[in-house]
């Protein structure tokens, strides 16, 4: 096991390094660099552009040094000092960025996560247990359109349904009033009055996705001599399914923690964007756009890093769940 | 220039007038003052505070003024609503310069020395005076410093600095060699805050002239150089203010209390007790309380938020083509009325050929006016209209708008009527006679007449482009559309490698101070990059222009040095005639009238008026003056 451990943790360091590389690159890809999208922004809102000016600029981030010099600048920071960089777009560090708005996207995307799990788990065992039924069919139908529906389509007319319906305040955790107000009872009553919104969108697609897999897998176990010998032991049907064909159904469940950790992070950024959440994808979009790449690339940095990690969190867990995958048995 | 003067030396002396009589101040100043934590209110108020009629009547104070800021990147409403507190100001009619923080200014005769006068006793928001240290720390210490930026160009003195004389506490003089016709319009454009956003006793800690301790100020700070820890501190001395940093003092109607930074959902302001406004019977402005900001992510979140009635006066992020019907649907259940703003450009989208471009052939081709003539002939500028932008606007040339002095009707219309017989015609008298299998003419090189017009992303005029594609092709010209995305464009265009280009029609407006679609001025002069590279660099670089051209730029420099008013704006008439004989690129649609909100409780706001950034509005039209009164209804605007 510890030489398992060790091995992958080996492992995840190329992959890092080739990962900081094609980020940073990837980032620089677009035509232009930050001052061409600040002086096309600053165009668009009609401001003065003036030349000179943007130059002194332009040395003060060091843009016209190759790329090269740039990439060691950047990462030298990360893996010596920690130091992630400083944003153009906020002239603030970017770790104090990131920082600021994890809270509200750990909360976040730890509710839909639940409300994913509480939803998708039950369904997709009743499903398979009840293959082809009219509920397994109704299910399978919701469950489609959940996934079939563009995320912020749902985000849109969710949230239009809050604003004229409940008459909530569009956008956004907070009613206007507890925007800026310091954390108490009736702040928190009030998020979770605004919640479920972004929880519902970004919960159906995970869902309807969850759903099939456990029912898939289900569908393979069910069939299996186990099941029949559990069964002829005399086990009732509810029992016989949950001691042994729904743990090995559980596998992929531990499998896909390795993907949520950095969802975690990049809090599903479209939805976000849509609803006016004060996440990190707003903020990854923004830097994006704007061409701010020491804020864009620690970002996907970051959001790397932490997809190396789950997966490795994974690998462990589902070799300590199952035993063919500890011992490296093939089949 | 002398009409601007009188003007100044009027409210001078009514400000003189109202210092016999006395001031007073919001409640909660007023008890502040009583228990002796604030100075009284004549204290805090300049020698001769600016008097601001209000529009409808004198205000009440109280009330919170809410709106919203759309992303991390909309700080331009800051300093349209809160901001704007130069030296000189725009008055609200957009028609003349006026004094602002500078009481008064002289000019001698050849424009070559601009003498400023302060208000004395004026304060930064924290009780320290503003006076002209803080004018020569901003010069010597931030403008003219090359680690933190360069003075805007046209406060060059051609490539050299002018010279700032600081000749006492409150009076200051800027000299030149060569005459600055448009100085003071320049120095009142909603950008140029250069010397009225550096208090001087609060940045000298973050500066190394003068703090001795900066070494450890830039540890505390984690910066790496005194260059970012002083942009940090003075929220970016460039590209122009940000809003970062609540702490440094500011001459703003409210002080900021909640950075812009990206991480505060509200950005909120609240009332300066050192304001130096008053209005006429002396009470000090702004008569709102505070002025809140939400930051939301996306317009259309932004623009649920008008329609549910939550901002109390916004236009910005709401006030697009395809937002207006749902902003008037739900009038009624929102509870407010309109304001509308006349935009400044004169287009929504001007079609543009490159006239020094890389391809001998297509230069041949584009420099006809008749080819052009043609062009602007064969587009259905009323299908235009009706498809891409509501039904709003009519066909314009890029030519001045109806409401500015240099408006010609032959300009602004030439050309504009669809005619595809008319533009055969033309195109026949150029001898482009013979067609492919397709039907497209070929032009002077044998080849089918193709012109690749490139979109920038993400603007409104992207539907615009399969229908003019149609409508070239009726008379043999083969266009095709290509979206890019933006700072391609923008790179394109400056390396002279578009063919054609299309953009907005800035200038309808304020013309003198952004000709660009007049003559090649500077490189948003898409039409001729190489010529306004000629212009700019002053004959070494780019390409020498057409003798129309030329003509065209010794007049604008005439304009740029010429004193007297009368006469710049007879020199600059005969540039615009040149124009518009020359026909630089082809105009389509005239914008119609934007519209915003506000709440039906708020009063002192004109129900239109100028929209732009030179211009930036609403801050003109004194937005220090609004209040809150009873309810009332006001029928929108219809231009």
């Amino acid at each position: 096991m510890l030489r398992y451990i060790i091995r992958r943790v080996l492992w995840a360091i190329p992959i890092l390094i080739g990962v900081s590389i094609v980020s940073f690159f990837i980032i620089q890809l677009p035509p232009g660099n930050y001052l061409t999208a600040l002086m096309a922004s600053m165009r668009a809102t009609g401001e003065s552009v003036d030349m000179s000016q943007l130059q002194t600029l332009s040395e003060r981030y060091g843009l016209d040094e190759p790329m090269i010099v740039q990439y060691w600048k950047w990462i030298s920071g990360i893996v010596l000092r920690g130091d992630f960089g400083q944003s153009f777009l906020y002239t603030r560090p970017v770790s104090d960025l990131l920082w600021e708005r994890l809270g509200l996207t750990f909360i976040l995307a730890f509710t839909s996560m639940i409300f994913v799990w509480l939803i998708a788990f039950p369904i997709g065992v009743y499903s398979a247990v009840r293959k082809y039924s009219i509920g397994d069919y109704v299910m399978t139908f919701v469950g489609f359109i959940g996934l079939a529906t563009p995320n912020f389509l749902i985000a849109l007319i969710l949230m239009y349904v809050s604003f004229t319906v409940f008459g909530q305040s569009a956008g956004g955790l907070f009613s206007p009033q507890y925007l800026d107000a310091p954390w108490s009872w009736a702040k928190f009553a009030d998020m979770m009055s605004k919640i479920w919104i972004p929880v519902v969108v970004i919960g159906t697609a995970g869902t309807a996705a969850l759903i099939r897999i456990m029912r898939a897998n289900m569908l393979d176990e069910l069939p299996k001599t186990y099941v029949d010998a559990a069964r002829a032991r005399g086990l009732s049907g509810a029992h016989a399914v949950t001691k042994y064909p729904l743990r090995v159904a559980l596998n992929p469940f531990v499998s896909r923690i390795g993907w949520e950790l950095p969802e975690l992070i990049s809090g599903a950024t479209i939805t976000a964007i849509v609803l006016s959440l004060p996440t990190t994808g707003p903020l990854l979009l923004e830097a994006l756009l704007a061409q701010d790449m020491y804020l864009a690339g620690s970002f996907i940095m970051m959001l790397s890093v932490l997809t190396v990690i789950g997966t490795l969190i994974s690998d462990l867990l589902l070799a300590w769940l199952d035993p063919r995958i500890r011992q490296g048995v093939v089949g | 220039m002398t009409r601007c003067f009188t003007l100044s030396i009027a409210l001078a002396l009514a400000g003189a007038a109202a210092t016999a009589q006395t001031y007073s101040q919001a409640p909660a100043f007023e008890a502040a003052a009583e228990a002796g934590d604030l100075p009284p209110v004549v204290e805090r108020l300049p020698e001769t505070p600016m008097i601001v009629e209000p529009l409808e009547s004198i205000g009440t104070y109280g009330g919170t003024w809410n709106a919203a800021l759309t992303g991390s990147g909309d700080r331009v409403w800051l300093t349209r609503t809160v901001g704007y507190e130069n030296l000189v100001r725009w008055n609200p009619e957009w028609t003349e310069v006026i004094p602002n923080v500078a009481r008064s200014w002289d000019v001698n005769a050849d424009g070559t020395e601009f003498t400023f006068t302060l208000r004395a006793g004026h304060k930064w928001s924290d009780g320290d005076p503003f006076d002209t240290e803080d004018i020569d720390f901003a010069w010597n210490d931030v403008l003219t410093n090359p680690d933190l930026t360069t003075p805007p160009s046209w406060l060059m003195d051609g490539e050299q600095l002018p010279e700032l004389e600081i000749l006492d506490e409150t009076t200051f003089r800027f000299i030149f060699r060569e005459p600055k016709g448009l100085l003071l319009d320049h120095l009142a454009h909603g950008n140029a805050d250069y010397f009225t956003r550096y208090p001087a006793h609060y940045l000298k800690q973050f500066h190394p002239d003068y703090a001795e301790d900066i070494d450890a100020r830039i540890a505390e700070a984690g910066v790496d150089t005194w260059v970012d820890l002083f942009n940090q501190k003075a929220s970016d001395v460039t590209p122009s203010y940000s809003y970062r940093n609540p702490e440094m003092p500011t001459l703003f109607a409210w002080t900021q209390v909640t950075a812009y930074n990206g991480s505060s959902p509200v950005v909120r302001f609240e009332r300066n007790p050192f304001y130096f406004k008053v209005d006429p019977e002396g009470q000090q402005l702004p008569y709102i309380d505070d002025v809140r900001f939400q930051v939301t992510q996306d317009r259309e979140v932004t623009l649920l938020k008008a329609i549910g009635g939550e901002l109390d006066f916004q236009w910005r992020r709401i006030n697009s083509v395809a937002q207006r019907p749902v902003l008037f649907q739900n009038q009624e259940k929102g509870g407010y009325n309109f304001h509308a703003r006349v935009n400044a450009n004169m287009n929504e989208a001007i079609f543009y050929l490159n006239l020094t471009s890389k391809d001998e052939t297509k230069r041949q081709l584009y420099n006809q006016k008749d080819f052009r003539a043609a062009l602007s002939h064969a587009f259905d500028r009323q299908e235009i209209i009706d498809t891409a932008f509501a039904g709003l606007g009519e066909p314009y040339q890029a030519a001045p708008r109806p409401e500015s002095i240099y408006y010609d009707e032959e300009f602004a219309t030439q050309f504009t009527e669809h005619d595809p017989d008319r533009a055969n015609t033309l195109l026949d008298g150029l001898g482009y006679t013979k067609r492919d299998a397709r039907g497209i003419r070929l032009g002077p090189d044998g080849q089918p007449i193709r012109i690749l017009l490139e979109m920038a992303s993400g603007k409104n005029f992207i539907d615009v482009g399969p229908l003019m594609e149609r409508n070239l092709e009726e008379v043999g010209i083969d266009l095709e559309v290509r979206e890019i995305e933006r700072s391609l464009y923008e790179t394109k265009q400056i390396g002279n490698e578009l063919d054609a280009g299309i953009w907005e029609g800035d200038g309808g407006l304020g013309v003198e101070l952004d000709p660009r679609w007049y003559f090649p001025y500077n490189w948003e002069s898409g039409f001729a990059p190489l010529w306004s590279d000629w212009y700019t660099s002053g004959g070494t670089e780019g390409e020498e222009p057409s003798e129309a051209a030329r003509r065209q730029m010794e007049l604008f420099d005439q304009v740029t040095a010429e004193p007297d008013l009368e006469t710049r704006q007879k020199l600059m008439g005969e540039l615009m005639d040149i124009a518009r004989d020359e026909f630089w690129a082809i105009g389509l649609v005239l914008p119609a009238p934007q519209y915003g909100v506000t709440n039906k409780r708020l009063y002192n706001v004109p129900i239109s008026f100028p929209g732009s950034f030179p211009y930036p509005d609403p801050a003109p039209v004194n937005p220090q003056t609004f209040f809150y009164g009873e309810p009332r209804d006001i029928e929108p605007y219809r231009g």
